[in-house]
């Protein structure tokens, strides 16, 4: 043994298939959870943008529409701005940054009832929904009485 | 022995290897730095933004709620701010001081880059008796300049005035009415700071459902 390691040094000798593989595959896995990582930081983070961004105009479209009279208001329901085109009550186009949302607006006829007064009121449920086309991002919903003749 | 044997069998590298290994243990390292800054710089942008966007949301807040229940928008310049005619107390359909509010665009006061949206309102003396009240609280005729009646009001020290909004750029109001106090509806455009070289432009539509123009 001893007179093998003589005559055979200790020489420096390339790495296997089977090292240079594990070193490679070794090497991707990191370099993929780093991209994973990153990549799904982003993916929080538009979220979290689109969502403020959709409370903003939600909250935007309900005040607009709260400017209208009953039979405006009426007159809205189903109205859809698709996403990436959405605009003002008075068709002002919404910058850039909202390019990833869409707003729709239902407007539905209701009758509150309060047993406790044992009164009723008739009015409408105005509904704003806002979309990025395949969630739900924010919404509001306000009742607006009906005015008395 | 041993020892003696094993120098044999070592050899140093040639120069040409050995700027070969230099070459590529710079170029990885470049590699490396250049990947680490360019995720360093879309982390800090994205986190700009993130920011941006936050103070926005702030400023949207704020600006709805001290709009709230507002009657009109009374006048805007777009290198002082916008004033708005928030109530009427003294039901006289006429303008008060009281009644008056400022959203003035300023410069930073902390000294930090971009400016500051600040609403300043009346804060008259609480110890006055009423009469002091009413002669102090004049109504706004059509030629007074709002701006310039704050920044009086201001300097007897009878004002009130607090930030809300920072790192903006500017402010711009648009409408489709005939003239801005008319308008039911306004749209505040504003041009939002993102880090030192970029901006983000962000509508906001105001709706006043208690209109009325004064009178």
């Amino acid at each position: 043994m001893r007179r093998s390691s003589l005559r055979h040094p200790a020489r420096s000798r390339a790495f296997t298939l089977l090292e240079a593989l594990t070193a490679v595959t070794i090497l991707g896995v990191v370099v993929l959870a780093v991209t994973a990582a990153i990549t799904a930081s982003q993916k929080v983070a538009f979220e979290g943008q689109k969502r403020i961004l959709a409370a903003m105009s939600a909250d935007d479209l309900m005040s607009e529409l709260l400017t209208l009279t009953y039979d405006d208001l009426r007159a809205r329901d189903g109205t859809i701005q698709p996403v990436g085109s959405m605009v003002t009550l008075d068709g002002e186009q919404y910058p850039d940054v909202f390019w990833a949302l869409g707003r729709t607006i239902s407007v539905e006829n209701v009758i509150l009832h309060e047993a406790s007064l044992d009164i009723s009121v008739s009015g409408v449920l105005v509904r704003i929904v806002v979309t990025d086309g395949s969630a739900t991002l924010a919404e509001a919903e306000v009742f607006v009485p009906e005015p008395i003749a | 022995m041993i020892t003696a044997q094993r120098s044999n069998t070592r050899r140093a590298l040639t120069l040409l290897e050995l700027l070969l290994a230099v070459a590529i243990t710079v170029l990885t390292g470049l590699a490396i730095a250049a990947v680490t800054t360019s995720i360093a710089r879309g982390l800090t942008s994205m986190n700009e933004a993130r920011s941006a966007l936050q103070r926005a949301y702030a400023a949207h807040a704020r600006l709805r709620a001290y709009t709230t229940g507002a009657l009109a928008f009374i006048s805007v310049d777009p290198d002082r701010g916008i004033a708005v005619w928030h109530n009427d107390d003294r039901f006289n359909n006429r303008v008060n001081l009281s009644e008056l509010r400022i959203f003035w665009l300023e410069p930073s006061s902390d000294g930090a880059p971009g400016k500051e949206l600040v609403i300043e309102m009346v804060a008259f003396p609480e110890e006055w008796e009423e009469d002091e009240l009413e002669l102090a609280d004049a109504e706004l005729a059509g030629v007074d300049d709002p701006f310039n009646e704050m920044l009086a009001l201001r300097a007897q020290g009878w004002t009130k005035r607090s930030v809300i909004a920072d790192g903006l750029e500017s402010v711009a109001v648009t409408h489709s009415a005939i003239n801005l106090v008319h308008a039911n509806r306004v749209r505040i455009a504003l041009t939002v700071q993102i880090g030192a070289n970029s901006t983000e432009d962000i509508l906001m539509a105001f709706g006043l459902p208690n209109h009325k123009a004064p009178g």
